[in-house]
C-alpha cells in the first residue's frame, strides 16, 4: 500500500486523514446531508489540483456551472484566482448542457444515462482531465427509477472514468446527516472510497464532522473529525 | 576544649568499637550546610524549570490568537503528552475529537468517557475496539446501529474470519453482511461450497455488493471488467454468487448449476474464458458462447469472451472485431497492460482513452 500513487487534495487536514491523498484512479463518493459542503469541498479539491497543474474538470449536474464558480468565489475569497485556472483551461467547470437538458425534459429518462456519460466524456476530453468531480450522482438516481438500471448505470460510469484514467470525486446526498444512521445503500459499494460528512450540532449549535469510511487500496484515519468552512477553504481538524 | 579545637580541620579518632570516626569542625558544618542549601536551591530551580517546560506549551497554545491554530496546537499537545485533560481547553466538538485522538493513541477505553457527543464516543470506542481486536468494548455503545458498526469494524480488521463478531451485531444491516462475508470467505478459501448454504438465498443487493467488494476472492482488475459490472446486471443472490465464485475458483462446472439463473450462465462461461487454462482460446466463439444470455448481458458477455481470447492469444485484431468502440478500447487496454505493450494503444482513436491505455501499459511495466 506504500507504493500507491496519490492525488493530494490540498485541503487543509484532509490529506492527513487520507494518509497522503486519494489513490489515483479511485472513484470516491463525498456523501453528506444538505449544507454539509459537498459541492464546495469537491470544487476546492479540484482548485488545488489545478493550481498544481493537474488538469481537472467539475461537472455540475444540479446547478449552472457559473453559479458553482460564483458560490465558490463567494465562499472562499482567498481562491479568487479560480478564474485564471478556468481561463487557462487547467480547470474546466461544465455540465451546463447536461443540467439544462435534465431540467427541461419532462420525461427525464428520455435524456438517457448514455447522454450523461457522453457529456461527461466530452467535458473530460476538453482538457484531458485527470481529476473529475461530478455533482451530484444523486440526480442520476432521480432520473433512473429502476434500481437495477441505476446500479448498472453507476457501474458503467465508474468503469468508464477508470478507463479514461481519471480519478473521480462524486457527491451524493445521504438519507440522513446523522452519524448514528450510517448505512449505505448498495450503490455505495461500487465506489472505491467513501467520505462521509455529517451535521453533529449540540442543541442550537451547528457543527460539522467528517470521516473516511472506506478507501480501497489505502490505509486511512478512522477518526471522526470536525471541520470548518472558512474564507480560506475547508479546515479539517485531523492529527498532524 | 571545644574552643581550643575550633579551626582545626579534622581529627581522626578511634572509637570505642575500634572503627575510625570523622569529627567535623564547626566551619565544616557551616560549609556543608551551605553546600546542601545550594543543592536544594538548584533542585528547586530545576524542578520549577521542568514544570514550566511542561506548562509552557499549554500556555503557548492558549496564547495563540488564531482559533484554528490554537485548536490544532492544543490537540497536538494532548496527543504528544497523552494527556486528555488538555482537550478540556477546547470547545465542542474539537474537545471531543481531541479526546478521541488521545484515547485512540493510548488505546484507553476509559479516556473515551471524556467525550460529550455520542458520535465521538462511538467513534472512540470503535477505534480502540478495532485496533485491539476486542469487540466486547462495542457493547459500551448504547445505540444499536453504532454498536453494530463498531463490531463490524472489528470483524473487518480480522477479514471476517471470526463469526463470533457477527453475533454481536444487533443491527441486521451489519449482521447480514458479516455472516455472509464469513461464510463466503470460508467457502472460497477452502473451495468448499457447503459453506454457501449458510448464506441467504434471497435477493439482497447490499450483501451481494459487500461480498463482491470485501470478499477474499475479489479480483479488482480481472480482465479490466469489474466483476461488479456483471452484478449490476444480473439478479444474483448472495448464495448463488458464492456458488459461482467457488465454481470458478475450483474449476467445478457442477457448482454452476447450483448457482442457477443468469449467474449460472455467467459461471459456465467464466470457466471457459477466465479460468480454464486448457481452453483453446483461438477457437473461442463469442457468438456461440453468448447466444443464450439475456439481451442486456450479451454485450458484456461478448466483451468478456473477446477480451479473454485477445489476452490469451496476444492478438489485438480480436479486440478490433468487437465492433463497439468503447468496448474495443477496454479490450485493447487490457491487452496492452497484460503484455506491457503500449503500441497496442495506437489502435484507440479517442485521445483520452488512448492516453489512459498508455498509462496503464506503462504503469504495469514500471
Amino acid at each position: 500500500m506504500g507504493d500507491v500513487q496519490r492525488i493530494n487534495t490540498g485541503v487543509e487536514g484532509l490529506d492527513d486523514l487520507l494518509y497522503g491523498g486519494v489513490p489515483e484512479l479511485n472513484q470516491v463518493v463525498v456523501a453528506g446531508g444538505p449544507g454539509s459542503g459537498k459541492t464546495l469541498l469537491s470544487m476546492e479539491i479540484l482548485y488545488h489540483a489545478a493550481k498544481r497543474g493537474i488538469p481537472a474538470a467539475f461537472i455540475a449536474l444540479e446547478e449552472d456551472p457559473r453559479t458553482v464558480v460564483k458560490n465558490f468565489k463567494s465562499a472562499f475569497p482567498s481562491f479568487s484566482d479560480v478564474d485564471d485556472l478556468i481561463n487557462n483551461g487547467t480547470l474546466v467547470v461544465g455540465g451546463e448542457d447536461a443540467a439544462m437538458r435534465i431540467q427541461s425534459t419532462s420525461d427525464s429518462e428520455s435524456y438517457s444515462f448514455g447522454n450523461i456519460v457522453s457529456d461527461i466524456e466530452t467535458i473530460v476530453g476538453t482538457n484531458n482531465a485527470k481529476l473529475v468531480a461530478i455533482d451530484s450522482v444523486s440526480l442520476i438516481k432521480l432520473m433512473i427509477s429502476d434500481n437495477l438500471t441505476y446500479r448498472k448505470s453507476m457501474l458503467a460510469l465508474t468503469s468508464n472514468l477508470r478507463r479514461l484514467g481519471v480519478t473521480g470525486i462524486m457527491t451524493a446526498e445521504m438519507p440522513s446527516s446523522e452519524r448514528k444512521d450510517l448505512k449505505f445503500s448498495q450503490e455505495f459499494f461500487i465506489f472505491d472510497g467513501i467520505l462521509a460528512m455529517y451535521q453533529m450540532g449540540e442543541a442550537d449549535k451547528r457543527t460539522l464532522g467528517m470521516e473516511i469510511v472506506k478507501m480501497r487500496g489505502s490505509n486511512h484515519s478512522w477518526s471522526l473529525v470536525p471541520y470548518e468552512i472558512t474564507s480560506g477553504g475547508f479546515k479539517v481538524y485531523s492529527i498532524q | 576544649m571545644s574552643g581550643l579545637n575550633a579551626g582545626v580541620a579534622e581529627e581522626n579518632k578511634v572509637g570505642e568499637n575500634g572503627r575510625s570516626k570523622v569529627v567535623l569542625t564547626e566551619s565544616d558544618k557551616k560549609r556543608l550546610f551551605l553546600v546542601a542549601a545550594l543543592i536544594l536551591v538548584l533542585l528547586a530551580g530545576v524542578s520549577i524549570a521542568l514544570g514550566s517546560i511542561h506548562k509552557a506549551p499549554l500556555a503557548a497554545c492558549e496564547g495563540i490568537v488564531l482559533l484554528q491554530n490554537r485548536y490544532t496546537c492544543l490537540n497536538n499537545l494532548a496527543i504528544s503528552t497523552s494527556n486528555a485533560s488538555v482537550c478540556s481547553k477546547l470547545p465542542y466538538p474539537y474537545n471531543d475529537s481531541c479526546v478521541v485522538n488521545v484515547a485512540s493513541n493510548t488505546r484507553s477505553i476509559d479516556t473515551c468517557n471524556a467525550t460529550r457527543g455520542s458520535a465521538f464516543y462511538s467513534n472512540c470506542v470503535s477505534n480502540i475496539s478495532a485496533s485491539t481486536s476486542d469487540a466486547s468494548y462495542c457493547g459500551l455503545i448504547t445505540n444499536s446501529s453504532s454498536s453494530s458498526y463498531c463490531a463490524y469494524r472489528v470483524a473487518q480488521e480480522s477479514s471476517f474470519d471470526n463469526v463470533s463478531y457477527c453475533g454481536l451485531m444487533k443491527d441486521a444491516y451489519y449482521a447480514s453482511q458479516c455472516y455472509a462475508l464469513y461464510y463466503y470467505n470460508r467457502a472460497t478459501s477452502s473451495s468448499n461450497a457447503t459453506y454457501c448454504t449458510y448464506i441467504q438465498n434471497t435477493t439482497n443487493a447490499t450483501v451481494l455488493y459487500a461480498l463482491s467488494s470485501n470478499g477474499r476472492a475479489f479480483n479488482y482488475s480481472s480482465f479490466n471488467i469489474s466483476e461488479s459490472l456483471y452484478l449490476g446486471i444480473i439478479n444474483a443472490t448472495p448464495r448463488s454468487y458464492c456458488y459461482y465464485k467457488v465454481a470458478v475458483l475450483s474449476k467445478n462446472p457442477a457448482l454452476c448449476s447450483l448457482a442457477g439463473g443468469t449467474i449460472g450462465e455467467l459461471c459456465t462461461y467464466s470457466l471457459y474464458t477466465h479460468q480454464n487454462t486448457t481452453t483453446n482460446y483461438t477457437n473461442l466463439n463469442a457468438s456461440y458462447l453468448c447466444a443464450n444470455v439475456p439481451a442486456s448481458f450479451k454485450d458484456y458477455c461478448i466483451l468478456g469472451v473477446q477480451t479473454a481470447k485477445a489476452a490469451n492469444t496476444n492478438n489485438v485484431s480480436v479486440c478490433l472485431a468487437i465492433g463497439v468502440a468503447q468496448e474495443e478500447y477496454s479490450c485493447i487496454s487490457t491487452l496492452a497492460s497484460r503484455y506491457n505493450e503500449s503500441s497496442y494503444c495506437s489502435y484507440i482513436s479517442n485521445s483520452t482513452a488512448r492516453s489512459a491505455c498508455e498509462i496503464s501499459a506503462t504503469n504495469r511495466t514500471a
